[in-house]
């Protein structure tokens, strides 16, 4: 799950999908789709929550202060864990450490695999091939495996899990931009621009860097939904962020060690499952902006 | 990479394939390197994960010189290299078996697993895409496209524990994990299959029973890759839905059925068959979230329990595997993209 | 001088929650190339009838005596091996099996058995003093996780029914670690005809793990039918077996996870589950068709602090009086649930030199902000193995206690989890300042626990606790591992803990509760401290 499975595909396939698109018959506005609208507001109120969950949160997420593993009630709408901690406050609290994470881990990912996919796409030659030759052997992984033995050799901790999924989650980056960037620069208004006297440098900074930053804005938007994916199963594999932080794939976890309770581990869940379909829908319907026909995540991401 | 010449000549495809081999084996090596050097920058010692708290010094000398752990790295590096050639993958530290022996059997039990998921994924993924393309905008395609996107957006460690409290915890339907139940006769080993192992012997208690064990496992994996076949289907289909064969097709007045499944399907097969390479590498990711919550004894757990335990001869066993499996899965994609769409020339 | 740690015990294997290691037999096993002809054996003087299917969640490094220590591998060993000496179920006093007589030297050096007349091994042939020299010099020299148990003896044999084993230093624990499945006897003539030997290079040389893997070389009352590791062992009864068979003709012991367990115990006819939570045990109660016993576990979860004040904070008395009043012990027993109970010392209550609860230390949080003395800004770093849940208790949620236990008095805790495998080596090499352990016996006898005498390899080393740092505690450590009357050194080892629990570097939390659930037709379900379910004993009303 959550592995970016186009970082499976080899370059050619890549374009192959993306080439084959039909002309653009209509478009409509994303704001008038309810899904788009829908995650707008779930990620807002999530952003929000992780923004001001200190204030939001009932109880202190670490404070051991109730009896242990109560079912939900009144006073805990999301019952008790295994340490008397109040889980609707950790499930809150959480927000604050995932959200950040994910958008630092796709911001590093994106712009490390824009620097390569751009070097790559303009200057070509054999940094082309060692990049691309790069890309090729870390996408021959699933990307939770790689991040695995990754994670498992440099010890687990946070700052690990985002340093191997940005290991794991550049070459998407590279290849993409790398494909945008050989498109535009043989553009013919790329090359009128260079036959009227510009330099290699200011053609790339005027003319192909720019329409590099908009698709790149949309692919990041659609994979902060893999990252939050990627960073929770990490952590329940326990090899992601460590107590006692509070981290929802953590949380679920530990939930499986108490299966009867079922309220450890269905409440995080749900956050995740929430907060991942926000930015689906998102990058759904921002699809749907740049390019109606396909306006499926996946096929050239 | 798209040509509208026709290619047919053989000698271009036997070079495709001894240039994507080649380049196999150049990924193998990689893998080989980058799998030592990141083991090598553990702080862990795999001797104390594997004899306990307070070995005797003695002891993990010994564990040492088995493993060839007291060699300098280049030394290690080129012993595992030669062993590889031969086929020989080394002994797991933890199983104390060769891993050929552990992925032998750890390997058909992903494969039933994930034979069986891709099989219902690509039936009703295409099915719901190409209803969704067909009823574009409806509340069909809206119906579709909410559900798919949800389907991708679950958590699958977490589904999946929803499905054993539920159907296993809850309602005892469906047995709470492994492949067969502990009274039955495990079918003789042909395929490594049980559910087709027991087909075979003509076993039909055996295969009902390790069919009962495949549902769980093998419906949550595939929650994540019907979604991702039908979305992609769908825009395989509105592609080729205006396509002017298909128009004639229509104006010939064929029945609605047979232009859907003569024609646009057709039309819409390259996609399609691009897509299942996604799926059978999601369904590898997959497997390790799956198989450790439903103790299904596949490459995925093994996976993980050689990560944890930094069993380097298990780890770059099981990366070599997989990695092979992808690089081949990728090279079969592309194969047959050949034969079904002409207009492919490859290179 | 080792335990049955960690790594070997809980280390690294069942981790992501109690539903992560379930797994039964599948097609792609390990085909048994043992074909015992007829072995339709068992059944015959009136045993049980049908399988017994034992369900537990595996840590399984593989069934040859010479390599396994893990609990899984010792309960299966059992079943198919003998040793010289047996415990009854649930019992830790040695009593005869291979051996019918022994004799110890008054100094305990010194150990002869007189082997029983008419053993056989599962092929028929006779076993003698040679295949005992064999198998205990093989387990010496295979450099494996139980060869420290015998490391310093010498094993001779003055004639073919006679085994004398000398050790190097007084060793009244001997006959329980001779009871022990790491010391089993083999048979020496299959094993070298598979690679086996007891040379002294033996852990380069030895070359029958593989086989006794796929076929068992023992005398006990059962052999190995199929094994596929890590997921099912089949178990038949030995046709040809010496003693007295009681059990089932066939045995089915699988990988399962708790929550699986429950449910098949309750479906099952002879059915056996041994990792139920004690809260998963109580739910079944109620149910007739069931027995069931829930029971604190023989293993100790403990904290243990450095002593070395460059590395620690802990390395002042005043810091370790505090903690040890901070500690709210009974709150720790309440994580694993009912019929788990503090640990008043190291030595779990089962075995011969524990102390009673009624020296427990208790919490005192105004004693312990007292014994801190106004020192504040205390910071230290509490490392576990975050990859483990033994007996179903998570370090992480232990040290997540400690911590908020800690805030209470003021000192700081860092919380610092890796994996075992990591954690293991700074823990053994003396760094980590803090560290949340677990202790599981190696075998049922005191003497196992001298590895926390200060000076000692092992615990205390872990704790960079020197003999020079308390030796009236060494010497009064070395002074009751090597007496021989039981009661005596059963109270040596009481004073032993008593002066732990004043200053050292253990602060032993609990004894987690282990639960066994079997359908009610079944003999002899009982938790076995050395052998977690001695399975040969288990028979039907």
């Amino acid at each position: 799950m959550s592995a970016q499975p186009a970082a499976a595909l080899p370059p050619s396939r890549l374009r192959r999908l993306r080439t084959r698109r039909a002309s653009r018959t209509r478009s409509r506005s994303a704001w008038r789709q309810p899904t788009m609208v829908a995650g707008l507001a779930i990620a807002a109120i999530w952003i929000v929550v992780a923004i001001f969950a200190p204030l939001l949160a009932p109880h202190d997420p670490l404070a051991q202060d109730f009896a242990i593993t109560q079912a939900p009630s009144g006073a805990h709408p999301f019952g008790t864990d295994e340490l008397g901690r109040d889980v609707l406050s950790r499930v809150l609290v959480a927000a604050r450490h995932s959200l950040p994470l994910a958008v630092l881990l796709v911001v590093l990912a994106g712009s490390i695999g824009t620097t390569l996919g751009v070097l790559a796409g303009y200057v070509g030659g054999w940094i082309d091939g060692v990049v691309m030759r790069l890309a090729d052997l870390v996408s021959s992984f699933p990307a939770i495996v790689l991040a695995m033995v990754v994670t498992a050799s440099l010890g687990p901790s946070t700052r690990n899990a985002v340093l191997a999924l940005v290991i794991v989650s550049w070459p998407i980056y590279a290849r993409v931009v790398r494909s945008l960037v050989l498109s535009i620069s043989q553009a013919e208004y790329v090359q009128a621009f260079r036959l009227h006297g510009a330099s290699a440098r200011r053609a790339m900074r005027k003319e192909v860097l720019p329409n590099v930053v908009g698709p790149v804005t949309v692919l990041v938007t659609i994979y902060l939904a893999d990252a939050l994916l990627l960073l929770a199963g990490l952590s329940f594999l326990g090899l992601g962020t460590q107590p006692p932080t509070p981290e929802w794939g953590s949380m679920v976890s530990v939930g499986t060690q108490y299966f009867q309770n079922w309220w450890m581990a269905t409440f995080p869940g749900l956050a995740i499952f929430s907060a991942v379909l926000a930015f689906n829908f998102i990058g759904d319907g921002l699809r749907d902006v740049f390019d109606p026909q396909s306006s499926f995540r996946g096929d050239d991401a | 990479m798209r040509s509208r010449r026709k290619s047919r000549a053989h000698r271009p495809l036997v070079r495709f394939i001894l240039r994507r081999l080649a380049a196999m084996v150049l990924l193998v090596i990689g893998i080989t390197i980058v799998s030592f050097v990141l083991t090598q920058a553990v702080p862990g010692d795999p001797a104390l994960a594997n004899l306990g708290q307070n070995p005797t010094p003695e002891a993990i000398q010994a564990f040492h010189e088995k493993y060839g752990l007291d060699k300098p790295l280049p030394t290690q590096y080129l012993t595992y290299m030669g062993h590889l050639v031969q086929g020989d993958l080394g002994t797991s530290q933890q199983t104390h078996q060769p891993v050929t022996h552990d992925l032998g059997v750890s390997i058909p039990a992903t494969a039933e697993l994930a034979i069986f998921s891709i099989v219902l994924s690509a039936i009703f993924g295409v099915a719901a895409g190409v209803l969704a393309a067909l009823r574009r905008d409806t509340a069909v395609d809206n119906g579709v496209r909410v559900v798919t996107l949800m389907g991708i957006s679950l958590p699958m460690f977490w589904f999946g524990l929803i499905a054993l409290y539920l159907f296993f915890f809850k309602w005892g339907i469906l047995p709470g994990g492994g492949r067969l139940s502990p009274t039955t006769t495990p079918p003789p080993d042909v395929t490594g299959l049980d559910t087709l192992d027991a087909l075979l012997a003509g076993d039909f208690g055996a295969f009902w029973d390790a069919f009962k064990h495949l549902i769980m496992p093998g419906l949550v994996l595939t929650a994540y890759n019907v979604s991702l076949i039908a979305r992609y289907t769908r825009s395989a289909v509105l592609e080729v839905l205006h396509a002017d064969y298909v128009r004639a097709a229509r104006a010939k007045g064929l029945s609605n059925w047979t232009v859907v499944t003569r024609y646009i399907l057709r039309g819409a097969l390259p996609s399609i068959v691009t897509v299942m390479g996604l799926v059978f590498a999601s369904v590898l990711a997959g497997a390790v979230l799956v198989e450790n919550i439903f103790g299904w004894p596949g490459i995925g757990q093994y996976a993980y329990k050689s990560a944890i335990s930094l069993d380097l001869p298990a780890i770059m066993g099981v990366s070599i595997f997989i990695a092979l499996v992808y690089v081949t899965i990728n090279l079969l994609v592309d194969l047959l993209y050949a034969v079904i769409d002409p207009r492919v020339r490859l290179g | 001088m080792q335990g049955t740690r960690l790594g070997k015990a809980i280390g690294l294997v069942a981790v992501v929650g109690g539903i992560a290691v379930a797994g039964c037999g599948g097609s792609a096993s390990t085909d048994s190339t043992a074909s015992s002809g007829g072995n339709g054996g068992g059944s015959s003087n009136g045993g049980p009838s049908g399988t017994l299917v034992v369900d537990q969640s595996f840590v399984d490094k593989g069934i040859d005596p010479g390599h396994e220590f893990t609990p899984t591998n010792n309960m299966l060993v059992h079943a198919m091996y003998d040793t010289l000496v047996t415990f009854e179920p649930g019992k830790t006093d040695p009593v005869p099996s291979i051996a019918e007589s022994w004799e110890g030297s008054k100094d305990a050096k010194r150990f002869t058995f007189k082997l029983r007349d008419g053993v056989k091994f599962s092929d028929g042939t006779p076993l003698t003093s040679a295949d005992v020299v064999f198998s205990l010099n093989r387990l010496v020299n295979l450099q494996g996780s139980g060869s420290f148990l015998l490391a310093g003896t010498k094993v001779t044999a003055p004639d073919e029914n006679t085994v004398v084993v000398t050790s190097e230093t007084s060793n009244p624990a001997l006959l329980r670690i001779l009871a022990t499945p790491p010391t089993s006897i083999l048979n020496s003539k299959v094993l070298k005809a598979h690679g086996g030997t007891d040379a002294k290079d033996a852990s380069k040389t030895d070359k029958a793990e593989s086989f006794l893997q796929t076929q068992s070389a023992g005398s006990g009352p059962y052999v190995l039918g199929q094994a596929s590791q890590n997921q099912q062992y089949t178990l038949k009864a030995n046709p040809n077996y010496w003693g007295d068979a009681k059990g089932f003709p066939k045995v089915v012991v699988r990988n399962m996870a708790a929550p699986t367990q429950l449910l098949n115990v309750q479906r099952g006819s002879n059915e056996i589950a041994l990792d139920l939570s004690a809260q998963q045990a109580n739910s079944v109660k109620s149910n007739g068709d069931l027995q069931v016993t829930t029971d604190a576990s023989v293993n100790i979860f403990d904290v243990e602090a450095n002593m070395d004040s460059s590395i620690s904070p802990t390395g002042d008395r005043a810091v370790r009086d505090a903690i040890r009043k901070a500690l709210d012990y009974e709150g720790y027993a309440k994580l694993s649930g009912e019929g788990a109970t503090q640990a008043p010392g190291v030595i779990p209550s089962q075995f011969l030199g524990a102390l009673p609860q009624s020296d427990a230390v208790h919490q005192d949080l105004e004693a312990a902000k007292q014994a801190l003395g106004g020192k504040t800004g205390i910071k230290v770093k509490l490392s576990y193995p975050s990859d483990a849940t033994p007996n179903g208790v998570s370090f992480a949620s232990v040290a997540q206690k400690v911590k908020s236990d800690l805030a209470k008095i003021g000192i700081d805790v860092t919380l610092d989890g890796s994996p075992a495998v990591t954690f293991l080596k700074d823990y053994g090499a003396g760094k980590n300042q803090m560290s949340v352990s677990y202790w599981g016996p190696d075998y049922p006898d005191p003497n196992d626990y001298l590895v926390y005498a200060p000076g000692a390899e092992g615990r205390a080393s872990d704790a960079n606790w020197e003999a020079s740092d308390a030796p009236e505690l060494a010497a009064l450590g070395k002074k009751a591992g090597s007496t021989l009357d039981d009661d005596q050194r059963g109270q040596l080892f009481q004073e032993l803990q008593r002066k732990f629990n004043e200053d050292s570097p253990y602060f032993p939390l609990f004894q987690p509760a282990q639960a066994i659930v079997g359908t009610s037709n079944l003999s002899n379900v009982v938790l076995d401290p050395t052998y977690t379910l001695n399975i040969p004993a288990v028979g039907s009303n």
